[in-house]
């Protein structure tokens, strides 16, 4: 599922990694500046609309995967309507003898909303970009080692193999005769127990690849040629653009609401 | 000056009393192929890091002597330079990429020597025609067969052209299929492109004949023999077999002829050679014999190919029917019209089965038939969609996970997965204390344990601290704590070498005759012939083929639709059971 939508030849997986990435700081340090709950609102609806219709990744699923982060996105606006630094004076309603109070309440919708404004910038990183792109663009654009890039990428390649050999531990500690754990103290043991093979093999693993790798001649330096070049195109400069339309609305509407 | 030079080469690990090669001395011309045998743990493994410069460069050792690749030492050139003379293909598929797709791994290895685009292009296209993977050129490696990632191992190490090609254990990982593929492969292409091979291999029996040199080292890391595959096959073969180091079937039954009084005047090395020198000794006799081996010879497309079956000792039990002890009374598990489907896709399609008290079944077939599935169903670890099972007359609906347990056992591939505990002693111990025993209960059991199944001397130790063999009777013998009356094992000789093979299969052997029924799912046809009382074959998700072995290999369109072939032993029986019986003398 995952790296179908990062292959997908829309217009966001044809920008550079590089810049996406430089783009998902900036919305984090723009947002940190914002208080008012109807900025990050609408940064968050275009968003969404963003990766869905230039990332060609399905609302459902887009919209599927961010209802984890909106119950945390609501537990801000909990703590900041139970418990606020100061109550404020505008009292809307009262729910079982609790003052629900608007200052209070738009602090922690801004907060909430910003929450998720980071998750969906995340992921529209994430489901647009392919692993071995990123550490390509990364390389060739910001300096990274290659020592680190393909160490990493050699790491990737372990996850899926890496959740087949759990489940495998699993199975076996099942015939062992141990269930399922319960409670906090069962599941501590249990991770520990699961950890031990997996950490076996996977030393064992790291060990050989980094023997392989260094059997293909890689000795971790820059001195490489590259196949293929992330490049810099005209869909780069599309994505700059818009971005600087984006924020130089936003600040717009921002100053002429008077926020 | 020779290619590779080696010369007084010690070899030590640090913290370890021994060298693990002691002053060996070797030269090598360009385009020689040579098979390097020795035991496990006897440093084959560590010549072949110290030839590309990893052994001292980023394992660290303690190297002395000289040792000099096209006239200068690894150790003392950049990677990159090293993997333009020598390229090393590795035991373990999973563990020897770093990309994610098949043309990115190509890649990786020629970015690293720095060459430019039209000249990657170039060699990445070569590569993938030569080893025939250009249709996956753009897939990704966790989508590809075992087989198919080995070949792309061997693709990887073409694109880069080294002069020298070392083969550690290529196919220790894959299925008999698949391995005699790769070898194919690997001998036509150094062929054609003359390249040298250096092989390590314990698959020897297609192999040995193809090779101009062997080198054998011994436990303590001194070369023993350096000549011919025949040669040193007549000189040393005692001292090979003491050595722990595995010996073809051929060469085995060879043996076993002259013991007998056959006197070869040539050591035959294939079944063609073999033939021909019983013809000229046996005359008349030899007729039938001879029709007999033609019919062999059909089962496999009469290309004389021999056999890609791995290998373990033989016991010396020619007639595997005569071991054959058909068992009546009520079986202990019955399996009635069993299904799965799994993600849409039928797996196994109504199956029917009975296992009898005391029987040794072997399940095989290729790989995705649902072999391992059907086993995951006989342990509870899966549900059937339909179907029933019954164990001694319960169904396995009405029998909870743990009654299960104590009547079955079920040994994983990796016997690592199945450790729950920090010694060997609490490991045999755990089902005990889980099922409520008190110390002095089960401590009586444990002494038996370690007893039985040689692990006394290392009870104190940590699992993961014994060696394979050890980890393979611990796991075995953590099944059978409750005296479980089945035991299922999937593919428990996978992987692991010629010692512990053998090793595992004698104990199974003994357990057997104890009247344990065993389940075991294996590619080792040989294994097959010579341990189990039945075969089940399975094929697309149903019973091909259900009855005993002797039977079953002399189903010939069954073996193969079902890419099986017939183990040698079963094809010299006709010769051996002739001397078994005196007809032949010269």
């Amino acid at each position: 599922m995952l790296d179908r939508y990062q292959r997908n030849s829309h217009f966001l997986q044809q920008v550079n990694p590089t810049l996406k990435l430089a783009s998902l700081l900036m919305v984090i340090f723009f947002m940190v500046m914002v208080f008012d709950p109807l900025t990050p609102l609408i940064l968050l609806m275009i968003t969404i609309a963003g990766v869905s219709i230039l990332g060609g990744i399905s609302l459902r699923f887009l919209l599927m995967i961010l209802l984890p982060f909106s119950v945390f996105a609501f537990s801000f606006i909990w703590i900041n309507v139970v418990f606020p630094d100061e109550r404020g004076e505008t009292i809307l309603f009262t729910i079982g003898g609790l003052a629900v109070a608007k200052e209070n309440l738009m602090v922690g919708l801004s907060l909430g909303l910003r929450s998720l404004v980071f998750a969906s910038w995340s992921l529209l990183f994430v489901l647009t970009t392919e692993p071995t792109k990123l550490m390509l663009s990364l390389i060739q654009h910001c300096k990274l080692p290659p020592r680190f890039g393909y160490g990493m990428m050699a790491a990737y390649r372990f996850l899926p193999l890496f959740r087949q050999e759990l489940k495998q531990v699993r199975a076996a500690h099942r015939i062992r005769g141990l269930g399922e754990a319960w409670g906090l103290g069962a599941r501590l043991t249990e991770t520990k127990r699961y950890m031990i093979p997996l950490m076996a093999s996977a030393i064992r693993k790291a060990e050989r690849v980094a023997i392989a790798m260094e059997s293909k001649g890689f000795d971790g330096s820059r001195d490489r040629s590259f196949y293929y070049v992330v490049p810099w195109t005209r869909n780069d400069a599309a994505y700059a653009v818009g971005l600087g339309v984006l924020y130089g609305g936003l600040v717009l509407l921002r100053a002429q609401s008077g926020g | 000056m020779p290619f590779l030079k080696i010369e007084e080469l010690s070899i030590r690990y640090p913290f370890q009393s021994e060298d693990v090669l002691k002053g060996i001395s070797l030269d090598l011309e360009q385009g020689e192929r040579v098979l390097i045998l020795g035991p496990s743990g006897g440093g084959k493994s560590t010549l072949a890091l110290a030839l590309n410069g990893i052994i001292p460069r980023a394992v660290e050792a303690d190297m002395k002597g000289t040792l000099l690749v096209d006239g200068s030492s690894p150790a003392e050139l950049s990677p990159s330079a090293v993997s333009r003379k020598i390229g090393i293909l590795f035991q373990d598929p999973e563990t020897q990429f770093c990309m994610v797709t098949v043309e990115e791994e190509i890649l990786f290895g020629l970015e690293n020597l720095g060459l430019t685009r039209t000249e990657m292009e170039e060699r990445l296209e070569t590569s993938l025609e030569l080893v025939g993977l250009s249709h996956v050129r753009k897939a990704q490696l966790q989508e590809l067969s075992g087989g198919m990632k080995q070949k792309l191992g061997i693709a990887c190490l073409l694109a880069m052209d080294p002069d020298v090609l070392i083969l550690d254990e290529p196919t220790a990982n894959l299925d008999p299929a698949s391995t005699q593929e790769i070898f194919q492969l690997l001998l036509s292409i150094s062929g054609r492109l003359g390249k040298t091979l250096i092989f390590i291999e314990h698959k020897l029996d297609s192999l040995l004949p193809q090779m101009e040199r062997v080198i054998v080292l011994d436990q303590l890391g001194n070369i023993m023999a350096d000549d011919g595959p025949r040669l040193v096959f007549e000189q040393y073969y005692d001292a090979i077999k003491e050595n722990g180091i595995w010996v073809p079937h051929l060469l085995q039954f060879a043996r076993l002829l002259e013991e007998k009084g056959m006197q070869w005047s040539r050591l035959p090395l294939t079944i063609e050679e073999w033939q021909e020198e019983l013809a000229m000794h046996g005359k008349e006799d030899m007729q039938e014999w001879r029709g007999a081996a033609a019919e062999a010879d059909g089962l496999n497309g009469g290309e004389g190919q021999t056999e890609t079956v791995a290998g373990h000792e033989l016991p010396w039990q020619v007639t595997a029917e005569s071991s054959f002890v058909s068992r009546e009374g009520t079986p202990i598990l019955k399996i009635r019209d069993l299904s799965f489907s799994y993600g849409g896709r039928d797996i196994l399609k109504s199956i029917s089965l009975d296992v009898r008290p005391g029987e040794f079944m072997a399940l095989v077939g290729p790989n995705g038939t649902g072999k391992t599935t059907l086993s995951q169903l006989l342990i509870g670890l899966l549900k059937p969609a339909a179907g029933d099972i019954q164990l001694n007359g319960v169904r396995y609906q009405d029998l909870k996970q743990n009654e299960l347990m104590k009547q079955a056992g079920y040994v994983f591939q990796n016997p690592e997965h199945q450790f729950v505990c920090d010694s060997v002693e609490q490991e045999l111990a755990f089902g005990y204390k889980i099922s409520g025993w008190k110390p002095e209960e089960w401590q009586p059991m444990v002494e038996e344990q370690l007893e039985k199944f040689r692990l006394r001397a290392v009870r104190e130790h940590n699992p993961f601290s014994l060696s394979q063999g050890q980890k393979r009777r611990l796991s075995v013998a953590t099944m059978l704590t409750n005296d479980q009356q089945l035991l299922i094992l999937d593919e428990p000789t996978f992987g692991q070498d010629q010692v512990n093979t053998e090793a595992l299969m004698n104990l199974l052997q003994e357990l057997n005759s104890m009247g344990k029924s065993i389940i075991m799912i294996t590619h080792d046809m040989e294994l097959v012939y010579q341990y189990a009382s039945k075969v089940v074959l399975l094929q697309e998700g149903t019973v091909a083929y259900q009855g005993e072995p002797g039977h079953f290999f002399e189903n010939h369109a069954l073996l193969k639709n079902a890419a099986i072939t017939v183990p040698l032993s079963y094809r010299l029986k006709p010769w051996l059971q002739a001397f078994k019986e005196d007809k032949v003398l010269c």
